[in-house]
């Protein structure tokens, strides 16, 4: 299996990369860890003259945690290193979890969470997770930086806002507010090595009180061409205390708005059966990470 | 445009020509002749290829050998020192954890790589810690007993490198 | 027979190196990364060759223009399948398959175009440059289908697209099951899976010029079949063709065939007069497939009401896909499997193959075995349930034990199955959970057997089954020649582990050549189950020859007579005296200076039982294994996902020559099980397109999937064979399926007849709803000749 021919070119630094984008266009792809690149050149289709490796830059790779800022990821930086520092699994675990799930040690070493986004595949598994937790990306190009929600980044099915000459620069999470938890459910067939078929992630921030909830997001992944956002339905949940019954309103709601594609996986219709549990099961984890273990 | 690359591979320099669409797995296996690195899918579904590059398990087959320059290779011709075997390998020859042997290479360098970043890894830890590396024969269970006894210290210092089977 | 009567049944017992988990003489090898397989040859002058594959699974091809292709710089030779165009099959039975196709296509990726080229991405690119123009015609993607298209023939020969049938009637079912106080009756799906070797079949052909002699090198379990094929094929006598196996990356029944590429191989090399290597990509490899054959069954059993069966009735339809394969074999083997292991004297069967525009299935791993095990078993259980009987108990009345004659001809020489149900049942506590888990917690059990070798082999049934040379001097130690295929099982420990306890030397002093047809003598291969029992016993006959001559001088030299003399420590002694002694190497070299090196020759041939009705030749087998298994699972009650938690088993191999090899056997054969059950399946869409040709989608179990395993090997030891050993490569995959089917009744009060039993399956069938059946139009995946054109 070889892939097809290419030049290849080694960026020293971003000005570096922003001209040989600028000059190369269409033509070129980004390479970060290659996981997703190098896999679909070697399949017929994807045939960039130009394969620009950002894997190298320094000011890529970088994971900060500031108390205003909130955390801010390189593009480029590794999915494992994201999962190694502590703050993204206690204040961040939908991503955490989101992260933990991507294929097996090999890929996560390899691969990298601009990568999982830019690619912009419908069953990405952290996406949902930055959507849920509000994370915006920071896109760089020639007329300068642009910066957008996660959820306006990601298009469609391998299509993003990334317009000729930008790149992907950085992803930021801001700092979740006091009183809140958040987890990433899927859904898989087989143990590990595997893609999810229905993911959902929720964030919950809860009232002082540690009952009530006072806000709420909740993010469906691969039941639709890009994660969705179902704003409608996590605001069921504001001003509530949770039950039961307001938690099958809820999934029902999301459920209403998936779009699952029917495939040889599994049908449109156990997708969205599968999502309603999601959506219950990740909303149970987050509250309970906030308000102990009695709804 | 074929170019001249510096690989550092089990620790020594090779200065090899290769064009920009050649895999770490290619070259090692083709041009450097070391085949003990398997290919099971080429797409980074089966772990096979699996080498250590900075000591961190990597795929080889989806990696490219110019973006690998300035990097520590280590291939699964490079455990063994002085004939003497890497207590990994010992452990899958003794407890059977090897049985037709294409996927050995790649689940002995993911297991160093696993025990590279947790010394001491609990049953579970490995069990997630392998899940990239398929292995049709043996069921994964005497894998599992192997890099077990690695951790719990069976092998730590083995002197015996004898494929012998006494 | 066994020569070797100076051991008695307790000196046996105490063998120095039989029965010990000596390491894999090959493992050094295999941890280091030296261990060659077939992609990792590399000869003087190699030349590299790629395959076309077609986009359609059902065309005639109207027009090949390769031109491009042929004067693209580094390419050498170019090949379509009118250069070759002999069709092959196994054992010549309706050979269909060829080198590439020939005017038409007949499956998904069906190789029509090679390229011979100085690198492999030259081959390539050059095959970019191949136009081929096909006229589609519609596919046949169904069993059903296939039987009810009477104008849509694949092969022309073939009526209603009938590849082969089968009919068996011993006593008289329809009276049985009319007398019977229990009949159950189900049908069951069992899905097309693929062996999913890690290793993708790999070929190097390298033609001789100037000798007029091709060596092939070629991952497969039967060199000696796979000489004839080619000799057939590409027109070269049997004796110029040297076929050497390198490691083989697994096999599991699924190398026991030639693929078209060995063939396409050495015909290119004998074009260019230099080595051709070809290596499937993953993708070509499942269109190859050779996997376990998807099978509709439909079975009926009658019992009575203590519990003993009466009679079974079992129809069975096999998807062929597009060729014969093993097909012929598989088919008539369920029908063999179905008399074991339980006592039944009534049985009818009948069953039919028929071709399809799929992946050709043949040999793998439990063939026909997962088949039959996964309705009779699940029949059990329900029959278990009507009569109020626990289901161990069930199994416990209808068990076969040593000495069982079926109502065919096969007899049971020795069986400890009772032993291994008992064995599983109590370590679980079977009986006292079953029936009484919470709801979505389960447990099942299920059993089965399997032949070690054929007593009548497809192919070269009149020959010697195995024969073995052994050399024995001072120069080389021990070095034993026998043609049989280590794939991964162990095969080369095991027969040095014979060779050793014979002659009393370690491991070390034994060299094991075979694998290459000049070398290694004639042996019907690595199938069947049939290495350890069949070509133990020729080594061993091999080893107690040699050692005959060893004793002779011995004998001389201590004034004792040779049936008195014993081997052990590499030390010649008399067993009444062990202080008259000779060294074992001391031995041989008065042998040397008087007679020479010294060779030995042994062989086997299972006995020929004798019998008079259809099928007689498949499935009689001088011994079978046996496996009792139980599977505990979790079925979630929202998702329908089923986990298995936890698996019992245990195995009647006879005596285990390797422990530690028969668990690896063992745990590997449930994992197999375990993913035809839960996630593995093959799956083609309406137009015959493999939607999944990659290991992402095609899911072997990883580490994720396996439950946590209990292992037992039950104490027995089988006196016909070389050292007690017998068959347990293929028992334990049988039954796996049928025990997690049986558990999540157990656990959730539904019986899942299709496999694999997906989420999907399983969250239907608790709500009561159908699943759905083979209805995709299109898919999402991208193909790996997508590019090609297709018309
Ligand atoms: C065996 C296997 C299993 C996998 N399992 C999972 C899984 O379970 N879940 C999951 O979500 N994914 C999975 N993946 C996909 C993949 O590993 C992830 O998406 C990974 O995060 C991609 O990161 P990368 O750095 O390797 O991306 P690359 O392959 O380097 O890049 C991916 C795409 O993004 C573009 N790109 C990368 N960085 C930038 C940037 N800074 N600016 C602009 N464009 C950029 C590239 O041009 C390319 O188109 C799997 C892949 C494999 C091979
Ligand atoms: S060959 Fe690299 S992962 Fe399979
Ligand atoms: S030992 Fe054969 S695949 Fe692992």
């Amino acid at each position: 299996m070889y892939l097809p021919s290419f030049q290849y070119l080694a960026p020293k630094d971003t000005g570096e990369l922003a001209s040989l984008l600028s000059d190369h266009g269409d033509k070129a792809r980004i390479l970060s860890g290659g996981t997703d690149l190098l896999v679909q050149m070697k399949s017929p289709g994807l045939r960039p003259d130009f394969v620009i490796d950002i894997s190298g830059l320094d000011e890529l790779s970088g994971i900060n945690f500031d108390a205003k800022t909130g955390l801010v990821i390189g593009s480029a930086a590794k999915l494992d290193d994201i999962m190694e520092m502590p703050v993204v699994k206690e204040k961040y675990f939908a991503l955490w979890q989101s992260i933990e799930t991507i294929g097996a040690r090999q890929i996560r070493t390899m691969g990298s969470l601009g990568g999982n986004i830019c690619n912009a595949s419908p069953a990405a598994d952290t996406p949902p997770a930055l959507v849920a937790l509000s994370a915006e990306v920071s896109i760089a190009g020639a007329k300068g930086d642009r910066v957008m929600p996660v959820e306006e980044f990601i298009r469609g099915n391998r299509q993003t806002a990334l317009k000729k000459g930008e790149y992907l620069k950085s992803i930021t999470l801001p700092v979740p507010e006091k009183n809140s938890g958040s987890a990433y459910h899927h859904f898989r067939v087989r143990g590990g090595m595997e893609i999810a078929m229905v993911a959902v992630a929720v964030q919950v921030v809860l009232e002082k009180n540690n009952k009530t909830i006072k806000d709420a997001s909740i993010a469906l992944g691969v039941v639709g061409p890009t994660p969705i956002r179902a704003d409608d339905a996590a605001k069921i949940l504001v001003g509530q205390k949770p039950s039961e019954d307001l938690l099958q309103t809820v999934s029902q709601a999301c459920a209403d708005i998936s779009k699952p594609i029917d495939d040889f996986r599994a049908s449109a219709e156990y997708r969205k059966e599968i999502l309603q549990v999601l959506v219950e099961e990740a909303f149970d984890e987050a509250y309970i990470q906030v308000a102990g273990d009695s709804k | 445009m074929k170019q001249v690359v510096q690989l550092n591979i089990n620790d020594s320099p090779y200065e090899v020509m290769v064009a920009p669409n050649e895999t770490l797995a290619d070259v090692v296996r083709r041009k450097l002749g070391m085949t003990g690195t398997k290919l099971g899918c080429e797409q980074g579904d089966c772990g096979a290829c699996t080498i250590l590059i900075d000591g961190r398990s990597h795929l080889s087959c989806i990696t490219l050998a110019v973006a690998s320059e300035g990097k520590e290779i280590v291939t699964i011709e490079g455990l063994e020192k002085d004939g003497k075997l890497d207590p990994i390998q010992q452990a899958i020859l003794e407890k059977q954890g090897v049985q037709c042997g294409i996927c050995t290479p790649g689940v002995i360098m993911s297991a160093k790589g696993l025990l590279n970043e947790n010394p001491e890894p609990s049953h579970a830890e490995i069990v997630v810690g392998m899940s990239g590396n398929l292995c049709r024969c043996t069921g994964y269970e005497k894998i599992f007993d192997a890099v077990e006894a690695v951790a719990a210290g069976e092998y730590d210092d083995e002197k015996t490198s004898q494929a012998g089977a006494e | 027979m066994d020569q070797d009567s100076a051991y008695t049944r307790e000196q046996i017992r105490e063998f120095d190196i039989v029965g010990k988990s000596v390491p894999r003489v090959e493992g050094y090898d295999k941890v280091t990364g030296r261990a060659e397989f077939t992609d990792d040859i590399d000869l003087h002058g190699m030349t590299y060759a790629k395959v076309y594959c077609s986009p359609v699974a059902h065309g005639i091809i109207k027009k090949i223009d390769a031109g491009k292709a042929e004067n693209y710089p580094g390419v050498l030779a170019v090949m379509t399948g009118k250069d070759c165009p002999k069709p092959y099959s196994v054992n010549n039975l309706l050979p269909t398959e060829t080198a590439l196709a020939v005017e038409k296509v007949v499956y998904f990726g069906e190789g029509i175009v090679a390229v011979a080229a100085i690198n492999e991405q030259i081959a390539s690119e050059a095959l970019e440059l191949v136009d081929v123009d096909i006229e589609e015609l519609e596919p046949i993607v169904t069993a059903q289908e296939a039987e009810n298209s009477p104008d849509n023939l694949i092969h022309d020969f073939a009526k209603n697209n009938t590849n082969h049938t089968a009919e068996q009637h011993f006593g008289d079912v329809d009276d049985a099951l009319a007398k019977a106080d229990v009949v159950v009756e189900e049908t069951f799906y069992t899905s097309s899976v693929n062996g999913g070797f890690i290793e993708p079949q790999s070929v190097v052909a390298d033609y001789d010029p100037g000798k007029d002699k091709i060596t092939v090198y070629n991952c497969n379990q039967l060199p000696h079949m796979l000489q004839h094929t080619i000799s057939k094929t590409i027109d070269m006598p049997v004796d110029d063709i040297r076929v050497i196996i390198p490691n083989v990356g697994g096999g599991f029944g699924g190398k026991s065939e030639a693929t078209p590429s060995v063939l396409t191989a050495c015909f290119l090399s004998r074009k260019i007069g230099r080595p051709v290597k070809l290596t499937y990509g993953r993708d070509e490899s499942l269109y190859q497939n050779k996997g376990r054959h998807a099978c509709h069954l439909s079975l009926k059993l009658g019992f009575n009401k203590d519990g003993t069966i009466q009679a079974l009735d079992l129809s069975v339809l096999l998807d062929g896909g597009a060729h014969s394969g093993w097909g012929f074999v598989v088919l008539w083997f369920i029908a063999a499997l179905t008399h074991l292991p339980y006592k039944v004297r009534n049985i009818r069967y009948d069953g039919r193959r028929v071709y399809t525009n799929k992946p050709t299935p043949g040999a793998q791993r439990s063939f026909g075995g997962v088949q039959a095990r996964t309705a009779v078993e699940s029949c059990f259980d329900m029959a278990a349930e009507k009569l109020g009987i626990n289901p161990y108990e069930l199994r416990m009345i209808n068990a076969v034990e040593t000495g069982y004659k079926c109502p065919s001809v096969v007899e049971v020489r020795h069986a400890e199955f009772k032993k291994c149900l008992e064995s599983v049942a109590e370590r679980s506590d079977f009986v006292n959970k079953w029936g009484k888990l919470p709801r979505g917690r389960g447990i099942g059990m299920a059993a089965g057997h399997y032949s070690s070798g054929g007593a009548f082999l497809l192919y070269n049934s009149s020959r010697a089954h195995s024969t073995a040379n052994i050399r024995v001097d001072t120069e080389a130690g021990a070095t034993v020649f026998c043609g049989v295929t280590d794939i991964g099982q162990g095969s080369t420990t095991v027969m040095s582990q014979i060779a050793c306890e014979v002659f009393g030397i370690p491991m070390r002093k034994v060299n094991f050549i075979c694998q290459d047809t000049l070398l290694s003598p004639m042996d019907n291969g690595t199938m069947d189950s049939r290495a350890t029992y069949g070509a133990g016993h020729a080594v061993k006959n091999a080893a107690l020859d040699a050692r005959q001559k060893i004793f002779a001088v011995a004998a001389a030299h201590l004034g004792v007579r040779a049936e008195q003399l014993q081997c052990k420590e590499e030390r010649i002694s008399s067993i009444y005296d062990d202080n008259r002694f000779i060294g074992f190497w001391e031995a041989v070299s008065l042998h040397q200076d008087v007679k020479g090196t010294i060779f030995g020759t042994g062989d086997y041939t299972p006995p020929q039982p004798r019998g008079d009705y259809d099928g007689k030749i498949i499935g009689p087998s001088p011994a079978f294994g046996f496996t009792a298994q139980i599977a505990e699972v979790d079925v979630n009650l929202r998702t329908g996902q089923v986990k298995v938690l936890k698996y019992y088993e245990a195995t009647d191999c006879g005596k285990a020559v390797n422990p530690a090899s028969v668990e690896g056997q063992v745990e590997g054969g449930v994992a197999m099980g375990l993913g035809q059950a839960l996630i593995e399946e093959i799956v083609v869409d309406r137009k015959g397109r493999v939607l999944n040709p990659n290991l992402h989608d095609y899911k072997i179990p990883t580490t994720m999937d396996m439950p946590e395993m209990d292992t037992v090997i039950v104490d027995g030891y089988d006196p016909t064979s070389a050292y007690g050993g017998k068959e347990v490569g293929e028992a334990p995959t049988g039954p796996v399926c049928a025990a997690i089917m049986n558990a999540v009744y157990d656990a959730v009060g539904v019986r899942l007849t299709e496999l694999p039993i997906t989420p999907e399956k399983v969250f239907r069938a608790m709500r009561g709803q159908h699943s759905r059946g083979l209805e995709l139009e299109t898919t999402t995946i991208g193909f790996a000749n997508a590019k090609i054109r297709s018309v």
